[in-house]
């Protein structure tokens, strides 16, 4: 085999690996920010019952809201096919939802004071705030490698390839369309 | 008469600040007193900045602990300015006909030049430095003594002009350069509205060895490093670096054991490079509104108005702020040619009103540091 052939059949045959290379690892890398999404959710979703518990004492009126929130969260809780995109697409979505719940959740708390001022409900907030504070971070790293994977496999020749090897773009972490729209306070004062 | 600073804009701290004499004041004064000009006492009024938000005026503290000194100091002062016309009488005599001696050597042996400008530099350097010493011994003294005493009016600071000793504690925070010699000044520890302070001034250099054998040294950084306490607890490293360009970013991703993180913000992106241990822990540190308070510190204190000199915009791009977060707390490094936390001229009565203004601005920046990143407040942000 002389080099001309070599050229014209080898720096194809190395592109295509390059490339294909490359999207296994931003699939890889999106996966891992998953992951990453997955542990701060479930520390999120341990804390919940003792902020209910705290709670439930003060909040007799607000039963429906905490019924939702815990049927939210036992949906959050749920395995799901981290190959699957419509089901990681599902699962961010009942996460967002659960956020919500728990954003105007906490917004409630403010209207009984006994409970805004019970130490064991002001260490539970602080330590709500930095979970929420983790899985933003947590987020902004998915989103980003997902970005990636998406340029990937959207752009030709990668597009083909990803084709090929049955790999997909993955969804974004999206806020909810009900955390988007404007809060109006005197709904949960 | 005090002047009250803005918070938000230091670009008024440096023109506020006073003159603390150029040299061609230096040299003036310096005539005057080897005409026989005798050092006259401070006749104004002593006149403090105020830190804003401050609870407490400095003249109290200053009655209390600076002003019972300032007689003996300024016996010193006068000591010494003394002992420099005495020096001045004995040592500018022999250094002139040493001077005139290598002149001779030029016309009459053939020195070289080259020989006899390097002789005339040490016969120079020399004299000065001799006639200088009263001066550096008081400068000493007032950094030693009156220093700390002023630093304790923000509280439990405390003062050393030493510096920290060494810049490699600092290394594995990832941003020092490789260096080959080191020196630190000034070194102040303390808390500031919850959150620990601590900042020395450092000159690192490389060494280099010409084909000849000759050694010679080049800034490798000159500037500041200021460490603080940070709300947020946080395990890994996080290190922000300039951007270095395509290439360079290329090299760094090669050698860094870190991993690059990009983040959102395109403009944060422009300007540094962040590589942590990790990817979720840099974007909890770095949210989208810190990051534009890192930008904001970086083109203040990236000012050559600020820096006080003269630096050309691209070095200042190259050499500008780089931080890092670590063992629990954020490690920023600030390029400046200033020296800070420096006494004032000798020429000036030792009523330490320059000096004092001088470490009330110079603090006042580092607590802007601490607002402008809202280091303070347990925001979440």
């Amino acid at each position: 085999m002389d080099l001309t052939t070599l050229l014209i059949f080898g720096v194809p045959v190395a592109v295509i690996y390059f490339i294909y290379a490359g999207i296994i690892k931003k699939r890889n890398k999106a996966k891992e920010a998953l992951s990453g999404v997955d542990v701060q959710l479930k520390k999120r979703s341990n804390l919940i019952p003792n902020i209910l518990k705290i709670a439930k004492k003060f909040m007799e009126h607000e039963k429906d809201l905490m019924s939702e929130i815990v049927a939210l969260r036992e949906q959050a809780d749920q395995s799901y096919d981290k190959g699957d995109t419509s089901a990681i697409a599902q699962h961010l979505a009942v996460s967002e939802q659960l956020a919500g719940k728990m954003s105007g959740f906490m917004v409630k708390v403010e209207a009984y004071p006994d409970l805004k001022s019970d130490t064991s409900m002001l260490q539970a907030q602080k330590t709500y705030n930095e979970v929420e504070e983790q899985i933003a971070a947590a987020r902004r790293f998915y989103n980003s490698a997902v970005n990636d994977l998406n340029n990937a496999v959207q752009i030709f020749p990668g597009s083909v390839i990803a084709g090929m090897i049955n790999i997909s773009e993955m969804p974004f972490y999206e806020a909810d369309e009900a955390s988007k729209a404007p809060v109006d306070a005197s709904e949960f004062l | 008469m005090s002047i009250r600073l803005d918070m938000n804009d230091l670009m008024r701290v440096r023109s506020l600040v006073p003159d603390v004499g150029t040299f061609s004041d230096t040299l003036r004064q310096y005539k005057e007193l080897l005409r026989g000009g005798a050092p006259l006492p401070y006749q104004g009024e002593v006149a403090f900045r105020d830190i804003e938000g401050a609870e407490k005026p400095f003249a109290p503290h200053y009655e209390q602990h600076i002003k019972p000194l300032v007689q003996e100091f300024e016996e010193r002062r006068v000591g010494a300015l003394i002992k420099v016309r005495s020096l001045s009488f004995k040592v500018l005599p022999i250094a002139c006909l040493a001077l005139l001696g290598v002149i001779a050597g030029i016309i009459g042996l053939g020195l070289e030049l080259m020989h006899a400008g390097i002789l005339s530099l040490f016969i120079i350097v020399g004299a000065g430095g001799i006639i200088s010493i009263p001066v550096t011994k008081y400068k000493s003294n007032v950094k030693g003594i009156i220093f700390p005493k002023i630093f304790s009016f923000f509280g439990d600071f405390t003062y050393d002009q030493k510096g920290l000793g060494s810049v490699r504690s600092l290394k594995s925070s990832g941003i020092i350069p490789s260096y080959d010699r080191e020196s630190t000044e000034d070194y102040v520890r303390g808390e500031y509205e919850g959150v620990s302070i601590e900042l020395t001034e450092a000159h690192l250099e490389d060494k280099h060895r010409d084909s000849k054998g000759r050694t010679s040294y080049s800034t490798v950084f000159k500037g500041i490093f200021v460490r603080l306490s940070m709300h947020k607890n946080f395990k890994g490293k996080t290190i922000i670096k300039r951007d270095s360009g395509g290439i360079g970013n290329w090299l760094t991703d090669k050698t860094n054991a870190l991993e690059n993180v990009k983040l959102e913000d395109p403009v944060f992106e422009k300007q540094f490079e962040v590589y942590s241990s990790d990817q979720i822990e840099a974007r909890y540190l770095l949210t989208t509104s810190f990051m534009e308070r890192l930008l904001k510190l970086s083109s203040t204190f990236g000012d050559d108005e600020i820096a006080g000199i003269n630096i050309p915009k691209s070095f200042r791009e190259r050499r500008g702020l780089q931080a890092s977060f670590y063992d629990d707390k954020l490690l920023i490094m600030i390029p400046t040619q200033k020296d800070r936390f420096e006494p004032a001229s000798i020429f000036i009565p030792a009523t330490f009103e320059a000096e004092i203004n001088i470490v009330l601005g110079e603090m006042n920046q580092i607590f802007q540091i601490v607002h402008m990143l809202k280091l303070n407040q347990d925001i979440g942000l």
